[in-house]
């Protein structure tokens, strides 16, 4: 048996381990406390905006306005005020979850439900710029608070408890909930 | 301040940057909660917020990626805008 065949034989027997939920719950949060890094330390992009900003002034104004086409595909493919008012706004709703999440004192699974439900209209906005992070955030956002906090689970004034909604039924396909919340 | 039509695209462009960053933080952070609240005996629920946490990380790195190539392309323009102007000075001073 060549050396080749062994080692596909090895790696096929570790693929086969079962990864256990511990190491699948690990795996999660580092990848998303990694990722947030990414997001707070990606300051040098921002600087490298601004200083291009300063020194389009120095440059005569047809010049510098006709060497931006690649940053104007990006800002005028939708009016930039409304894309930024939408990326917020979506960025408040995630806050929002978060807080229903962590909070220490059980919120009524009703006004938690009403408030998941805002946050989902927040996703509805029209936004066209090439960015994945709108789409893809919006798809997150509605299958995890459907996960859980139940999708259709009638709203219940005497269920105030976030943890007793962790037992709601499997969520439905995506996208459902967003339309039903209107 | 009164900007060109230049620097206005720019500031558009880092304020669409700082509201897309800040969107993917609270992201998650919302995914990292609902991780940490989930049970370890409750497996399918954190293979699916996994797989969430991976689809966003793609995501952020995709869209990172566009905002550099746009960058990228604008700092280039403008390097080779800068040497025509120099040499565009250096022919009128020769001319003279």
């Amino acid at each position: 048996m060549g050396v080749g065949k062994a080692i596909n034989t090895a790696r096929e027997s570790v693929r086969s381990i079962p990864t256990s939920p511990e190491a699948i719950k690990t795996g999660a949060l580092n990848l998303c406390h990694s990722a947030i890094s990414t997001c707070k330390g990606s300051g040098s992009i921002k600087m490298e905006l601004s200083n291009l900003a300063g020194t389009c002034a120095m440059y005569p104004l047809k010049a510098a306005a006709s060497g931006l086409t690649a940053c104007k595909e990006l800002v005028t493919l939708h009016p930039i005020d409304a894309t930024c008012t939408a990326f917020k706004g979506a960025a408040t709703a995630c806050t929002d979850a978060l807080k229903i999440v962590t909070s220490p004192v059980p919120i009524a699974a009703a006004t938690a439900r009403q408030t998941l439900n805002l946050g989902k209209e927040a996703f509805k906005a029209p936004v066209t710029v090439p960015l994945a992070a709108y789409h893809t955030i919006k798809r997150g956002y509605e299958k995890t608070t459907d996960m859980l906090f139940g999708a259709d689970a009638a709203p219940s004034a005497n269920d105030n408890a976030v943890a007793s909604s962790n037992s709601a039924p499997p969520a439905p396909p995506s996208g459902s909930g967003s339309a039903a919340a209107a | 301040m009164n900007l060109n039509p230049a620097q206005q695209i720019l500031v558009d462009m880092e304020e669409l940057y700082k509201a897309t960053m800040q969107l993917y933080e609270n992201y998650f952070r919302m995914l990292e909660a609902a991780i940490e609240q989930t049970p370890e005996t409750e497996e399918e629920k954190l293979v699916q917020l996994n797989a969430l946490a991976e689809e966003a990380n793609t995501a952020l790195e995709a869209d990172m990626a566009t905002f550099d190539k746009a960058l990228a392309m604008d700092a280039e323009s403008l390097t080779s805008m800068q040497e025509q102007l120099k040499i565009e000075d250096i022919y009128k001073k020769l001319q003279k």
